[in-house]
């Protein structure tokens, strides 16, 4: 995906400790995986890459939200998709046995029945991650936050 | 001392996934590493559960190379669970299966990364571990690594007291204020009463200068000292540039290796 068509959110470096920001760099630089979100069978899927900077297990994905030209997709409607496993976002982080690994491509399905109204031929979608990790580097809680919008066209 | 690369080195090229595990080792090969080191949790596939003919195929390939493995790093995550942290059986039970992969592939040095405090909880670990190591003959190599000064390091070695565990010091504890997410910086003397327990080395790096340096890191003093003291283990470079800047990992590694053949041979 072209670098101009992402932008990391400027406000991150204003809540973010300096760990943070440079842990998250690599991540955000490479999360989206493709420049479309794609029309499938039960709604749209956007390809996205493990953020981390390793592999990691399915269930340290403690949040994942996208909203869509404003519109914030439903926590139900949206479903991650690893290797054909399709699993509701909200049940990730039950998931310790299944691991992301380094720059994976997961597929995030989004249901929602009312973007159909909401996208265009060019869309600013932004994604929010929050990531626990397994080893302690000593963020808040343990969690290293993912935020990026990136402006993405549709097939 | 031996020179060589950890595979980390080309972050950015895997994580963005235009290099895998297998082309990254060719690449090190080429530049003349003397040999490499994994990291398991980026380079394995399937982790954690890797297939034999995967992890076989990787060892196959670097002693094809002529490489060898230098050191086996892996995490021992504690917060895998979203429930509850891990049991320190769970935590054990890890290590000993890592403990036998870094045997099958060859390693005679794991890297475990454990954040423990206080370092009891590390020390009970690795005296739990004691038993696998020797029968594997692999060696718990402990990172010395922020934030933990050299002082935590030193007393774990010395409460456990066995040649199974041993130091692999990261040179980012001694890089200056100015390296990219610095926490402390430390002494260059407190590198000397740990060298006898040095068994293999991380040697950090962010940027280069025009001379091919890495301005926040000693490295000649470093690996002087390494020298003086007739140390005969081995030296990954670890470039972590690719953090911050997106860029093909060739050059970086072959700067890093040059800087390492520069001060170390």
């Amino acid at each position: 995906m072209s670098e101009v068509l992402q932008r990391v959110n400027r406000n991150q470096a204003d809540r973010a400790k300096q760990g943070i920001v440079v842990f998250s760099r690599v991540g955000q630089r490479d999360l989206f995986a493709s420049d479309t979100i794609r029309s499938a069978e039960n709604g749209w899927r956007l390809p996205i890459r493990n953020p981390f900077y390793t592999g990691t297990h399915l269930s340290t994905l403690s949040a994942l939200e996208v909203v869509v030209n404003g519109h914030p997709v439903p926590e139900r409607e949206t479903f991650i998709s690893l290797r054909g496993q399709v699993i509701p976002v909200a049940y990730a982080k039950n998931l310790h046995e299944l691991w992301w690994a380094m720059g994976e491509v997961a597929e995030v399905h989004l249901t929602d029945p009312e973007l159909a109204g909401v996208l265009l031929a060019r869309n600013d979608v932004h994604i929010s991650i929050d990531m626990r990790t397994t080893f302690s580097y000593g963020f808040p809680n343990d969690i290293l936050p993912y935020r990026l919008t990136g402006e993405l066209g549709v097939a | 001392m031996k020179l060589g690369l950890s595979l980390y080195t080309f972050g950015a090229d895997v994580h963005a996934g235009r290099m895998d595990v297998y082309d990254a080792i060719r690449k090190a090969a080429e530049i003349g590493c003397d040999g490499v080191e994994l990291v398991a949790e980026q380079h394995v596939p399937g982790w954690p559960d890797p297939s034999l003919d995967d992890l076989t195929e990787i060892r196959d390939l670097i002693a094809s190379c002529g490489m060898e493995l230098f050191c086996f790093s892996c995490y021992l995550g504690v917060n895998i669970r979203s429930d509850r942290p891990q049991t320190q059986d769970e935590i054990l039970h890890r290590a000993r299966n890592m403990i036998a992969m870094a045997a099958y592939m060859g390693a005679k040095i794991m890297r475990p990364a454990f954040n423990a405090d206080p370092v009891d909880k590390l020390i009970d670990l690795v005296n739990a571990a004691l038993p696998t190591l020797e029968k594997y003959g692999v060696i718990w190599g402990v990172e010395l690594h922020a934030p933990h000064p050299p002082s935590y390091y030193q007393k774990a070695l010395e409460a456990v007291d066995s040649p199974w565990f041993r130091l692999v010091p990261d040179f980012s504890c001694w890089q200056g204020p100015n390296a990219p997410g610095q926490i402390r910086t430390n002494e260059l003397s407190t590198f000397e009463p740990l060298l006898p327990y040095t068994v293999h080395c991380h040697a950090k790096a962010h940027m280069f200068d025009e001379h091919g340096n890495e301005p926040n890191t000693p490295y000649e003093e470093l690996l002087g000292m390494l020298k003086d003291y007739g140390f005969e283990g081995s030296i990954s470079g670890e470039y972590e540039g690719w953090f911050i800047h997106d860029m093909p990992s060739e050059q970086p590694a072959r700067t890093l290796f040059r800087l390492l053949e520069r001060h170390g041979r």
